[in-house]
């Protein structure tokens, strides 16, 4: 079969119509788009509710709890929640730069590849920061205001930063397999895309 | 914004390239309910990408980005269900009273071997069949020209190969 032969005819003919009318676009033009980048939109704006949530409680615990014995414990969480904000902030804006729909299709997969790159770095190291952070702030906090904090022995120390090491180990190991749980299918097949459009002789769909 | 603009202006310039719209959720998408998602999506992001629009290329360049750019971004969500559907299984209803039937089966066959095809590949072979120079096809892909003619001599040998095994029923 040669192309040129049936290019009137493919251009002639009718695919397979998606029913809907004028009225029915017209009603589409309000919906919310169901796009990658939407939906890690959403996600983000889910993620940041349940943290100010979560910490507006906590800071006010601490700040009315055991008479505000603790209060060091709310401003703490509260420079977290601020942290926490900044993030937010940044990945928003990572996001917002990810794609641009009007441009080339190569330039927008580039776009997208190096943007997600960055956006999954930040993801990967304020994750497997940020809780580390929390629990040595915390432990010592409780430590300094909890009264005999002079005499905690030295097994007790070592118990604390050890359990911190391991609770960083392991968080590093479980962000690292949930970001690409997340999204390391999805970042291979951008790369695979890219792949394609520069180098013709390297992807065959036959083999 | 959108809201602005004029909504009655926009429809009227989709409608005109309907059937481009249509082709490109067809080349991309299996099922029926993944055809009227992705058109939906397609027309959302057209729609945002709308108030932009300055005319510094040819509205159907833009129109061809857009729907390319989307069709292929969403093509992450589709993959699970794609596996579970045959290519040759595909209903493709070509039909018009200007192509005769040895036509209509070549486009048939066409489309099924289209279907083999990766999804840069699809989208060359579509520029293609539609007539675009290869300088509007490098201002929608992006690909320079010389690039573009050597990957479609290899599609043309692909579908060549791919046509005879549908024919011939050789797997």
């Amino acid at each position: 079969m040669e192309l040129d032969n049936i290019k009137e005819a493919w251009q002639a003919h009718e695919v397979k119509k998606i029913p809907g009318d004028n009225d029915e676009i017209r009603r589409m033009l309000n919906k919310k788009s169901k796009s990658p980048i939407a939906k890690m939109k959403k996600n983000l704006l889910w993620e940041m509710i349940v943290i100010v949530v979560l910490y507006t409680i906590g800071i006010l615990y601490y700040i009315v709890a055991d008479h505000g014995r603790y209060w060091e414990l709310a401003l703490m969480l509260f420079l977290v929640a601020v942290l926490f904000m900044y993030y937010y902030y940044r990945k928003n804006k990572l996001l917002n730069e990810m794609e641009c729909v009007a441009c080339e299709v190569k330039s927008n997969l580039e776009r997208q590849v190096s943007t997600l790159d960055k956006y999954l770095r930040l993801y990967f190291i304020a994750g497997t920061l940020l809780t580390p952070i929390a629990y040595f702030t915390t432990g010592l906090v409780v430590l300094y205001k909890t009264p005999g904090v002079g005499n905690i022995s030295a097994k007790g120390i070592s118990w604390f930063v050890g359990s911190g090491i391991g609770l960083t180990v392991m968080i590093y190991f479980a962000n690292k397999w949930y970001v690409n749980k997340l999204y390391g299918q999805h970042v291979k097949k951008l790369k695979n895309l890219l792949q394609q459009m520069d180098e013709p002789s390297q992807y065959n769909s036959l083999s | 914004m959108p809201g602005i603009v004029n909504q009655q202006a926009f429809l009227d310039l989709t409608n005109q390239h309907r059937a481009m719209l249509h082709k490109v959720c067809n080349l991309y998408c299996q099922t029926g309910q993944d055809r009227q998602d992705m058109f939906q999506e397609i027309i959302i992001q057209l729609w945002k990408a709308y108030p932009n629009f300055r005319g510094d290329s040819k509205f159907s360049t833009w129109l061809y980005r857009i729907a390319l750019n989307t069709a292929i971004s969403d093509l992450r969500k589709q993959q699970r269900r794609i596996k579970m559907v045959f290519p040759e299984e595909v209903p493709y209803d070509i039909s018009s009273d200007t192509i005769n039937t040895e036509k209509e089966e070549q486009l048939k066959q066409l489309y099924k071997a289209i279907g083999h095809l990766g999804e840069i590949e699809k989208a060359i072979v579509m520029l293609y069949m539609e007539d675009k120079s290869y300088e509007e096809m490098e201002e929608i892909l992006g690909i320079n020209q010389n690039n573009l003619r050597v990957k479609m001599n290899r599609i043309k040998d692909k579908l060549r190969k791919f046509t005879k095994v549908v024919e011939y029923g050789i797997r």
